[in-house]
């Protein structure tokens, strides 16, 4: 998938109201493989604790002997990060204000993240 | 862990903790080494210490030749279980460089992360040099002949 | 550079042995490792019966407590081969003082010149500039017979333009080997004196 085509994928994240960034992050390493986000967000330090936080959260799901993680929602007070399991060790990951439509946000991502390989 | 001036360790104990690290050593950009945590024998310290700045400053030459005025800041060598992270940067005290070893409990993303911290705590906590340093005083240059001579034999 | 603790008054400097292949830098850190004794040579890797490394023959060195300051000085000898340069670059970016290691034999004069452009090269700062560090001279295999050596007067008008000075080494008698390193630690602990505002 070409460079243009991610970033038309993130544009429909970013184009819902409130989301500040949309971030492809390989898991693994914890680096952007690709991102939409206003200037001032440190999205490198996103990518790399995201990352880690679906790591563990998988860990956890897999000790419990539950499934795969799929999607993951921290809820904060001044914002939401919501990741999205991609294909490949990728994942979806978009940072939002906290009035964002969370249920659109989630659907969105949900949708958008296998699309990523 | 062992540092060699206090002010370092907890700015260190921080990046292990965080990052997750296994092995961090801190060392001047000749090898000389500043704090390390994680080894058990010296000779390997110094041979990592060594074998780390060299890396670097190698690398220096090859951003030199392809991308002159660029500062190739960080080295990453990915194994199959671990990861080497490399990295220089300025400090009070000059160049510093920093390696970093970590496993699959940690990421490239997150040492990058905490290292960016590290980095800004030791510019942050290191003392500024003294201006007018009491360092060597009259009969400095006697004292150290006096003791030449009975060091090496010299006549 | 070298490393100055004010708190725990202590003072650590750099000398690097450069020149070209087997003229004898090796050996010459060999000859002091044998003279100085064990216990003021904390930390050397020889102690703890490391094998000789190719690369990096490192000696520290504790000079002693002078005027309350405890002294060391790490002496540094690198391979010569050009797949170490960077190492040896490295090292000269940090060194405090140089020992010129040069072969006396007849034969060897360019290989000597080659060496000591190769240093000056290795010592451009950012700004283009050859770092002025002090050094000595210390032409090895003066016990060789005279047919095949320059004697050190020629070897100085040659290799020596600064008039540094310098030493003919015997180094199978040990001769002169540790008056050359005497020498340098004085020069180097003079620079540091001088660029500390101090006088000595």
């Amino acid at each position: 998938m070409s460079a243009d085509r991610w970033s038309a994928l993130l544009a429909e994240v970013t184009g819902i109201a409130g989301v500040r960034a949309a971030v492809v992050v390989a898991a693994e390493d914890g680096l952007v493989v690709h991102e939409a986000a206003m200037d001032e967000l440190p999205t490198d330090d996103l990518a790399a604790l995201a990352s880690s936080v679906v790591r563990r959260a998988g860990e956890l799901l897999a000790a419990l002997g539950n499934d795969r993680l799929r999607l993951c929602t921290l809820v904060a007070e001044r914002g939401t990060v919501v990741a999205a399991q991609g294909a490949q060790g990728l994942w979806l990951v978009a940072l939002a204000d906290p009035d964002t439509e969370l249920g659109r946000l989630r659907l969105q991502l949900g949708d958008l993240a296998p699309e990523f390989a | 862990m062992r540092v060699l001036e206090p002010w370092l360790r907890e700015p260190l104990a921080d990046l292990v903790r965080e990052s997750a690290a296994r092995v961090v050593l801190v060392m001047t950009a000749s090898g000389q080494v500043i704090a390390q945590h994680g080894f058990t024998r010296s000779l390997d310290v110094m041979a990592a210490a060594a074998l780390g700045a060299g890396i670097l400053a190698t690398t220096a030459e090859l951003a030199d030749l392809i991308a002159p005025g660029d500062d190739f800041g960080a080295v990453v060598h990915q194994g199959g279980a671990q990861g080497v992270w490399l990295a220089g940067f300025d400090t009070p005290r000059g160049r510093w460089v920093t390696l970093v070893v970590f496993g699959r409990e940690s990421s490239v993303g997150l040492v990058r992360m905490f290292f960016d911290r590290f980095a800004s705590g030791v510019r942050r906590l290191a003392p500024a040099p003294t201006a007018t340093p009491e360092l060597l005083a009259e009969g400095f240059e006697r004292e150290l002949d006096d003791s030449l001579r009975a060091l090496f034999g010299t006549g | 550079m070298a490393r100055i603790d004010q708190d725990a008054r202590t003072l650590r400097a750099t000398l690097v042995l450069v020149g070209p292949r087997d003229a004898g830098s090796s050996s010459l850190l060999r000859t002091v490792r044998d003279r100085v004794p064990a216990d003021r040579r904390p930390g050397d890797p020889a102690r703890a019966g490391a094998t000789a490394d190719p690369l990096l023959d490192w000696l520290p060195i504790d000079l002693g407590t002078i005027t309350g300051w405890r002294v060391r000085v790490d002496c540094y000898a690198v391979s010569s081969r050009t797949s170490y340069d960077t190492t040896r670059r490295l090292l000269l970016q940090e060194a405090d003082g140089l020992m010129l290691v040069l072969d006396s034999q007849a034969g060897r004069l360019e290989d000597n010149l080659a060496a000591l452009r190769a240093v000056q090269e290795q010592l451009l700062d950012r700004d283009g500039r050859v770092r002025d560090l002090p050094q000595v001279c210390c032409y090895t295999k003066q016990d060789l017979p005279e047919e095949l050596i320059l004697q050190p007067a020629a070897l100085d008008a040659t290799l020596n333009p600064r008039g540094a000075p310098s030493f003919a080494v015997r180094a199978v008698a040990g001769e002169n080997v540790l008056e050359s390193l005497h020498a340098l630690v004085t020069l180097v602990m003079r620079r540091l004196v001088a660029a500390n505002g101090n006088s000595a």
